[in-house]
């Protein structure tokens, strides 16, 4: 079990800190806009993050903010027990290469990957030179003549090469397609056993073996990649208001689909987190978890209980008030067919043998 | 504290031909176009140009003119774009200051140098074959090698320093405060000439005495406001 | 199973979309191939960095796997080797399957044929037929 073992490498950090990523009471506001309203979470180093949340709920801000790419308005935030503000040691560790970076014009792509030893000791050109040839990315495109997805390519090249411990990805698949998301897959994959296997042997006459790499990747896509993730954080209204274990967090919420009357009676006491209906049928996510007699009860009165999905998990999290309880009137009708979901209808469709 | 602002600096030199080469081809060109515009007045006058040509072409000032419009963009896209990577790499913002000010030192040594290799050539030509004057002018110190020199760097240091300014109250304050500060400089440097002029009679001796070394002196104060002032954005600078 | 994680861009993607955590279908499926000899007795298991990479998994599911199996005893450790197939292993998956048997198969089964009008004789029938 290499993903969680604490390794030399954290505890050799300053005594008494706390290894990993800790924010609490976190708070950005952009003039009247508070876009961060009080984040609070703590990230374990070496393991790889899911950061969850629906389009313009603040995941790149908050990495920005934990970068030190901009000011947090409120709160505390430590790396590795350091306030990292201008705090060269641990900027250093940091790689943040953002969904729309901004790059010098006059770079080329090789011009940029020459400049990165520089700035990690760590880089790994061989990584960097793999991922260049299996993205084909072109070594001597000007960076504003990058479409998208070399865009995103480039970015993975930069944060999987960097071999920096706190590594950030930043919806880093848009624009991409199937077959290079395979690509970012196998070698954030890669990049991450690598940093373990290098963690796990210490060699003779080095003092501290390098920590293990942390990922968080931030991303509204999330079931493709939900199997890489170890933990996720679900961002919504500017708050974390989930993370757990990506099974747990899968635990946490059901899709109940039979008639409105037996599917209301399941959600009694429960929390709706988004409800659709076909005709007399109704289907909903819900929170919580069901004990057996429940599903018993379900099955008797042929509703159908599926695990929600992560996609629809938070999907249905970033679509919800935040306290609402399922009250028998209310199905269908606070959240009833909701724009961001038709698509899922189709698959749910599917899902119903 | 310098290893980590070396790295800004190598991002700074990232594409040579951009930040050392342009610059040089600049004074270059300028060069060529003297040499050209000499011909013209030539083909009237005749070959090598008459003394009192020449006297007039020694206020060209074609230097002063062309070096700053493509440093000052030098300046402002190292202060914004250079900075976004820099941040997104992992540097803070003084290492990232720093780094990038050492840039702005090595464009203007290298300019500086070409202008004295330039102005060398110059004159060991009698001002290329045909008696035209682009470096040996009062503007450079008629022909001085580190009057030249000095001039040339201050030049350079100052519009790099003036653009990476602006760029950076840009991603400090935004558009809307650095249209303020392009305006706000603009009439500072109207007010300025105004005054000169006024008073034309006390300051024209003075610049008589100190010629081209008061354009040095002065360059220098104002690189001194706009590093201080780059400085002072940049730690308030966001991505 | 045991192959290098292949440069093909499409992984050996079992369904996950049973909704059972991952690293139980996974551990299921390390069972399978014990029990079809893929991996014999006293032979080394996939690391969880290989079996992440193949499934393109998180190390974490695939370590939670294979804990999963140790703590049944079909698979144990070796120290600074790996993991390897315990002997009995198979014979001993072979038996908490056929106990499993009636619960995961016969029951659903049954089921399901009552709810289209099937009487037990007539499933078993169908049962018997199938040995043909």
């Amino acid at each position: 079990m290499t993903a969680t073992t604490p390794t030399s490498g954290a505890r050799d950090l300053a005594s008494g800190h706390v290894p990993g990523i800790t924010l609490r009471h976190v708070t950005k506001s952009f003039g009247a806009t508070e876009v961060l309203t009080d984040v609070c979470a703590t990230l374990t180093p070496g393991r790889i993050y899911g950061l969850l949340g629906a389009n313009g709920t603040g995941k790149t801000t908050l990495l920005a903010c934990i970068a030190g790419h901009t000011f947090a308005s409120g709160g505390e935030i430590r790396i590795d027990g350091r306030d990292p503000r201008e705090h060269a040691p641990t900027l250093s560790r940091l790689c943040f290469v953002r969904e729309d970076q901004a790059y010098n014009d006059a770079f080329t792509v090789a011009d940029i990957l020459a400049v990165m030893p520089a700035f990690y000791p760590d880089w790994d050109i061989e990584t960097a030179t793999r991922l260049v040839r299996r993205f084909r990315l072109p070594w001597r495109t000007r960076s504003k003549k990058l479409s998208r997805g070399q865009r995103s390519a480039l970015a993975i090249v930069l944060a999987l090469a960097s071999g920096a411990a706190y590594t950030f990805l930043d919806e880093p698949y848009l624009g991409l397609d199937p077959t290079a998301r395979g690509i970012f897959y196998d070698e954030l994959l890669a990049a991450y056993a690598a940093s373990h296997d290098r963690a796990d042997d210490p060699r003779p006459g080095r003092v501290a073996a390098p920590a293990p790499r942390t990922f968080v990747m931030s991303t509204h896509l999330i079931d493709e990649a939900a199997d890489l993730m170890e933990e996720v954080l679900v961002l919504d209204r500017g708050e974390i208001v989930l993370q757990a274990d990506v099974d747990d967090a899968r635990r946490t919420a059901f899709v109940a689909r039979g008639l409105d009357a037996e599917v209301k009676a399941l959600g009694v006491g429960r929390e709706l987190l988004s409800s659709r209906r076909l005709g007399g049928i109704t289907s909903a996510t819900i929170r919580g978890e069901l004990s057996a007699q429940d599903r018993r009860r379900a099955d008797e009165a042929r509703v159908s209980i599926e695990p929600a999905s992560l996609q629809e998990l938070v999907a249905a999290i970033g679509l919800h008030g935040g306290t609402d309880q399922l009250a028998p009137h209310s199905v269908g009708s606070t959240h009833g067919e909701p724009l961001a979901q038709t698509h899922s209808l189709a698959a749910e469709s599917e899902s119903d043998q | 504290m310098i290893a980590y602002a070396r790295r800004s600096l190598r991002l700074y030199l990232a594409n040579r031909n951009y930040v050392l080469g342009v610059p040089v081809l600049t004074l270059g060109l300028m060069v060529v176009i003297s040499i050209l515009n000499a011909v013209i007045i030539g083909i009237g006058t005749g070959f090598p140009l008459s003394a009192q040509v020449q006297d007039g072409f020694r206020s060209n000032s074609g230097v002063i003119w062309a070096i700053p419009g493509f440093l000052v963009s030098v300046g402002v896209l190292a202060a914004t774009r250079n900075f976004a990577m820099a941040l997104a790499f992992g540097s803070t913002r003084r290492h990232f200051w720093l780094g990038t000010m050492a840039g702005f030192v090595a464009t203007a040594t290298v300019t500086g140098a070409a202008a004295m290799l330039l102005l060398g050539m110059e004159r060991l030509t009698n001002h290329w074959f045909i008696g035209a004057h682009a470096l040996d002018v009062a503007v450079l110190g008629d022909g001085n090698i580190a009057t030249t020199f000095a001039v040339v760097f201050v030049l350079v240091l100052l519009s790099t320093t003036a653009g990476a300014m602006f760029g950076m109250v840009y991603r400090a304050y935004g558009p809307k405060a650095t249209t303020f500060l392009v305006i706000g400089c603009l009439l500072l440097v109207f007010v300025a000439v105004a005054i000169g002029m006024w008073q034309r009679d006390a300051v024209g001796p003075m610049l008589a005495q100190w010629g081209a070394w008061a354009g040095v002196i002065v360059g220098s104060g104002l690189v001194v406001v706009t590093s201080a002032g780059s400085y002072a954005a940049c730690r308030l600078a966001t991505v | 199973m045991s192959d290098q994680p292949d440069q093909s861009d499409q992984p050996d993607q079992p369904d996950w979309t049973d909704g059972r955590p991952i690293f139980m279908d996974l551990a299921d499926r390390i069972a399978a191939d014990i029990i079809a000899g893929l991996i014999p007795e006293e032979t080394q298991v996939p690391s969880t960095n290989e079996l992440a990479a193949h499934y393109r998994i998180n190390p974490a599911t695939a370590g939670k796997a294979l804990n999963r199996l140790v703590d049944q005893g079909i698979v144990y450790k070796r120290r600074g080797l790996g993991m390897f197939v315990a002997t009995g292993a198979p014979d001993a998956l072979r038996a908490a399957r056929r106990e499993a048997f009636a619960d995961q198969f016969v029951r659903p089964f049954v089921q399901e044929g009552r709810r289209i009008g099937l009487t037990i004789e007539e499933i078993v029938a169908l049962v018997t037929k199938e040995r043909a």
